[in-house]
């Protein structure tokens, strides 16, 4: 650009972080919900870090188990 | 001295036009008559029988209140989603495009959503605003907010609108990037000189060198909002509630799909089909005007 002020970047860096903070945080949801067992999401009160049955959901979603 | 190179085979040019023609014939003209002689015809619950009516199907599609109600809801839909998506990516892409560090990696992270498919995007939407296993639907509730889009067709509809605009800002964006990228920095630079400040350049240079872009995301984005959007109302509220998210391309599906009448279905997709030729045809005639190649 043909100016240069710091204020101007700071302000294109918060919109950019904003942003992307939009478009990644229904994704890394339900990245976290896949860690979680059902009881969990269902329950409405999922935490926002990972849970302890990644390998499960996982292994149920690939060898399509019908028992939930 | 005749420098141009002649061919003399008539046949081949049209023999390699063949294999286009035949895909646009099979997979666009054939389905697309086929509707139409659908929308004439009235068939029994099984598929079994049909006959002949006429122009039947159309008079009472016109007759029904209900689809009136889904044009109204699609004019707001598809106004708000396009309107919002377009604005949101416009902002973004030209804030990513400043000479900042960390430009390349914002730009990465705002373009893989494009990835997402519209059901998975409208599933996860739902996973943080349905009313009781919503993760943001929680906090809302807290704040005295009566948030519940399985029974407030408002809700319903901003939830849909979210989840459209959210599917559509990386497309956007990715077009938008480009588009400013060609503007030549000389122009800009130009500007800068003569004492115009950022928002100036932005409204006086950017923007109208912008338009053949603006303009190819504005066709796409309607285009869009009319059909791509159905993954997204039947994953978030299938229609409902009370047919308050029920959209044209939805009831298309609605009423042929799941209530079975499937000459009214045909009828609905043929209006459906001459509505966004008619408003592909005013924006190349009207808006294209203002656009400055």
């Amino acid at each position: 650009m043909v100016e240069h002020r710091p204020l101007n970047d700071i302000i294109a860096y918060a919109i950019l972080t904003l942003g992307v903070f939009i478009v990644a945080f229904p994704v890394y949801l339900a990245l976290i919900a896949s860690t979680h067992d059902a009881a969990t999401v269902v329950g409405g009160h999922m935490p926002i870090s990972p849970g302890g049955h990644t390998l499960e959901n996982y292994y149920r979603a690939v060898h399509g188990s019908q028992d939930s | 001295m005749e420098k141009s190179v002649v061919f003399n085979n008539k046949l081949l040019p049209y023999l390699l036009l063949v294999p286009q023609l035949i895909i646009t014939f099979v997979f666009f003209y054939w389905p697309a008559s086929q509707a139409v002689w659908q929308s004439f015809l009235r068939e029994d619950a099984f598929g079994l029988n049909s006959e002949f009516i006429g122009l039947e199907n159309y008079q009472s599609l016109f007759a029904d209140p209900g689809y009136y109600k889904s044009m109204l809801t699609t004019v707001i839909f598809s106004s708000l989603v396009a309107a919002l998506s377009l604005s949101i990516a416009l902002l973004f892409a030209t804030q990513a495009d400043k000479n900042l560090k960390a430009a390349g990696a914002y730009k990465t992270l705002m373009i893989w959503p494009y990835a997402v498919a519209p059901a998975v995007a409208g599933v996860l939407w739902l996973f943080m605003f349905h009313p009781s296993l919503g993760t943001l639907a929680r906090p809302l509730r807290w704040m005295n907010f009566d948030w519940n889009p399985l029974l407030n067709g408002d809700h319903a509809m901003i939830l849909v609108v979210m989840a459209a605009v959210w599917k559509q800002i990386s497309y956007n964006f990715l077009f938008f990037l480009a588009g400013l990228q060609s503007i030549p920095k000389s122009v800009l630079e130009a500007g800068a000189i003569d004492g115009a400040g950022p928002m100036r350049r932005f409204w006086t240079i950017t923007f109208p060198l912008l338009s053949p872009t603006t303009f190819f995301l504005l066709v796409v984005n309607v285009v869009y909002v009319f059909f791509d959007t159905f993954g997204i109302i039947d994953a978030v509220t299938g229609g409902g509630p009370a047919g308050a998210t029920t959209t044209m391309v939805y009831k298309v599906f609605a009423d042929g799909r799941l209530g079975g009448d499937l000459g009214g279905s045909a009828a609905q997709s043929v209006v459906l089909m001459v509505i966004v030729i008619a408003l592909t045809a005013i924006q190349f005639k009207y808006v294209e005007r203002k656009v400055q190649y």
